[in-house]
């Protein structure tokens, strides 16, 4: 759940918008100031 | 894989001192496709309005975790337990064998916080409530842990945390463990 705008690999996400990752690592960078809330759940 | 839910796709209700928008239904916004995620039930992204809020209302067997954003959120439930809740503090309730509160706007201006509805791994615990302030939360660049190991305690393999990010800055999410 993203706060500002962040670059998820090829991905731009904005505020609101949410990703859902399975079993890899993503690289991250802020195109500005973002707050993200990261949650992790077992299945 | 990576699958992206766009803000534009939430669920959304308008009720005047409260703006919501739903990443799952819940009340009126039903999404069979968007029920959930494992036992991550709720994820409710709610600005409540000055002298807005919630007034005692019943909850079972959830495990409840509210993030401040913004302003400042007045809890009280039927347990005697009665908090302020602003910015940089989070608020675990165990709804477990039944629990009654409310919760209100109780600053002078909107309140921002997201709501969490986890579901438990077992079912009729005690009732409980935590608040914990979390001093690195403005931190730029660290994961901050709310819930979870090192965090909040919860009867679930759940964990949240809050990442905040200057311009330009990268980190690396490393995929869970297996």
């Amino acid at each position: 759940m993203a706060s500002g705008a962040v670059r998820l690999g090829e991905i731009t996400l904005r505020s609101g918008d949410e990703a859902q990752i399975e079993g890899e690592a993503v690289n991250l960078e802020a195109l500005e100031e973002a707050h993200l809330l990261i949650f992790e759940v077992g299945l | 894989m990576i699958r992206i839910h766009p803000h534009s796709a939430r669920g959304s209700a308008d009720h005047g001192w409260l703006q919501s928008r739903f990443s799952f239904s819940f009340d009126r916004y039903v999404d069979r496709a968007r029920m959930g995620y494992g036992p991550l039930r709720v994820i409710n992204d709610d600005i409540i309005a000055q002298g807005g809020g919630f007034g005692m209302h019943p909850h079972r067997d959830m495990e409840i975790i509210t993030v401040v954003i913004e302003g400042q959120l007045e809890h009280a439930d039927d347990q005697g337990h009665r908090g302020i809740i602003g910015r940089d503090e989070v608020q675990f309730m165990r709804a477990g064998s039944g629990i009654v509160h409310s919760e209100r706007n109780a600053g002078e201006t909107p309140l921002h916080l997201f709501q969490i509805w986890i579901s438990p791994k077992t079912k009729g615990l005690s009732p409980a409530y935590e608040q914990r302030r979390f001093d690195a939360f403005e931190q730029r660049g660290t994961c901050v842990r709310l819930v979870g190991e090192g965090g909040i305690a919860i009867d679930q393999d759940a964990s949240i945390d809050s990442l905040i990010l200057e311009p330009k800055q990268r980190i690396v999410l490393e995929a869970p463990a297996a």
